[in-house]
């Protein structure tokens, strides 16, 4: 039989139906879950950054520092020079300015008491630290982006507050510190890594209206996790085990290592989430 | 089943000769409302599988289980949202199609008007092909996709829509063309024209 090419078109045709019917069956089980670009969270942000102006100190002793972004966004990175603080200010370029009113730019840096404050709105700040003298970070991001990627082995607190924003943090080396995330609307990305320490390091997880991910490596250390949802889900692996699966209107679950309480070296990871996800994986 | 076929694939090969077969046969509104809920319902499926479910799977580790009811949820109401979408878009395109034709001479009913872009939507084929070869590929590539199949099955609906007002109307193909375009072009304009006082808010 000889099909007439308005019967072949006609069976493509009726073949891109049957296609279409089973389409969402065949998207479960081979399409890749969707990924933002990778440009899209290039940190602190794409395009050319305009250089504006810098600070320079020379530190001998340990120091906090504290960072105030609204609007903009910060990174704490690793100095090259073992003694020297450097903050660095940059304009980004505005997407569609001629669209906006003006916003408010104002950037401020302060190093007294063996305190580094540094305050941004509407600029982009790079902090060059020495990590063998950063005691402590505190910041507080509100419409903007922070990223910290240091050698932690020092470092006693971090406090992250985050409202409408993000915040990505690659800490390495870290001891029996305390390590806060506070997300208001917004989202983090976290990668921890622990050396030896003997203690407890506590790391705790507040998010109301958000989520986040985060990698935890910490070898030898007895774990655990207090969770509790309320509206949102979220899982907790332990060496690739689920070992904490929340999700639905209000639900609190807690997960203890066998021995935790007469461990030398224990990780206690406290999260709290109202409306969101978060998923955490822990190497130990 | 060969003549369905014959016909499917000639409102895509031969569209004049086909428009006339189907109105020498008087047919009436089942069939094109048919073929126009079932390209409403695989054109939502392919949309949704390409972007709904590839997000859902990147939220499901945060959500668990509640993920794919969520999941499943939207896209019911999605594809819901879609069909319904299309069938009054249909409704509005059709009237407004034959108010041009009329305008333009046209001798016809306005039930000539949805038969013909009710079976104009067998178009749209090239979108759901095209789409599930995006299921294949990465998000930003299947993107790519659909819009191309978007706007190739775009510009043949209207050529095979327009030849069809032609015929059933005994127009010419250009007053034809303008007749299906022309409502595009009113529908467009009127969310253009209803944002247009919040625009100018927003530049002061």
């Amino acid at each position: 039989m000889v099909l007439r090419k308005e019967e072949v078109v006609g069976i493509v045709v009726l073949t891109s139906m049957i296609l279409g019917l089973i389409a969402p069956i065949v998207a479960y089980s081979v399409a890749k879950p969707a990924e933002a670009p990778e440009a899209m969270f290039q940190f602190p942000f794409t395009g050319k950054l305009k250089y504006v102006t810098s600070e320079t100190y020379s530190v001998s002793e340990e120091f906090e520092i504290v960072l105030d972004v609204g609007g903009g966004g910060a990174e704490i990175l690793e100095s090259e020079k073992e003694n020297e603080v450097k903050v660095e200010i940059y304009e980004y370029p505005a997407f569609f300015s001629f669209f906006k009113k003006p916003a408010v730019k104002e950037y401020n840096i302060e190093f007294a008491d063996n305190v580094l404050h540094v305050t941004i709105s509407g600029y982009v700040a790079k902090v060059y630290v020495p990590p063998k003298f950063v005691k402590r970070v505190s910041s507080v991001v509100s419409g903007g982006g922070l990223s910290v990627k240091i050698d932690a082995k020092n470092v006693e607190t971090c406090d992250f507050k985050v409202t409408g924003g993000g915040i990505e943090l690659d800490l390495s080396n870290l001891g029996n510190s305390t390590i806060s995330i506070n997300i208001s609307g917004g989202g983090f990305s976290g990668k921890l890594s622990y050396g030896d320490y003997v203690g407890e390091a506590k790391i705790i997880i507040y998010i109301s209206g958000g989520g986040g991910r985060m990698d935890i490596e910490n070898m030898g250390a007895k774990v655990k996790v207090d969770a509790a949802i309320s509206g949102g889900g979220g899982a907790v692996e332990v060496n690739g085990v689920t070992v904490l699966s929340l999700g639905g209107a209000s639900v609190t679950k807690t997960h203890a290592d066998e021995g935790f309480d007469e461990a030398a070296k224990k990780l206690l990871l406290s999260i709290d989430v109202s409306g969101g996800g978060f998923q955490i994986g822990i190497r130990k | 089943m060969i003549d369905i076929l014959a016909d499917l694939g000639g409102l895509i090969v031969s569209p004049r000769q086909t428009f006339k077969i189907i109105f020498a046969e008087k047919r009436g509104l089942l069939q094109p409302t048919l073929i126009l809920l079932v390209m409403m319902t695989v054109l939502s499926l392919v949309t949704i599988a390409n972007v709904a479910i590839r997000f859902m799977g990147f939220l499901s580790p945060f959500m668990g289980g509640f993920g794919d009811v969520l999941s499943a949820f939207l896209g019911l109401i999605s594809v819901a949202g879609i069909v319904i979408g299309g069938a009054i878009l249909w409704l509005i395109l059709g009237l407004l199609t034959h108010v041009f034709a009329k305008i333009f001479g046209g001798k016809g009913d306005i039930e000539k008007a949805f038969i013909i872009l009710g079976y104009a939507t067998v178009s749209f084929f090239i979108y759901v092909i095209l789409g599930f070869i995006g299921l294949f590929t990465n998000f930003l590539i299947s993107i790519g996709l659909l819009i191309v199949g978007l706007l190739i099955s775009a510009i043949l609906w209207i050529i095979v829509a327009s030849v069809g007002v032609s015929e059933a109307y005994g127009i010419s193909l250009g007053r034809g063309l303008a007749s299906v375009i022309l409502p595009l072009i009113v529908l467009s304009l009127i969310p253009f024209l209803m944002t247009l006082p919040f625009m100018s808010m927003t530049w002061w």
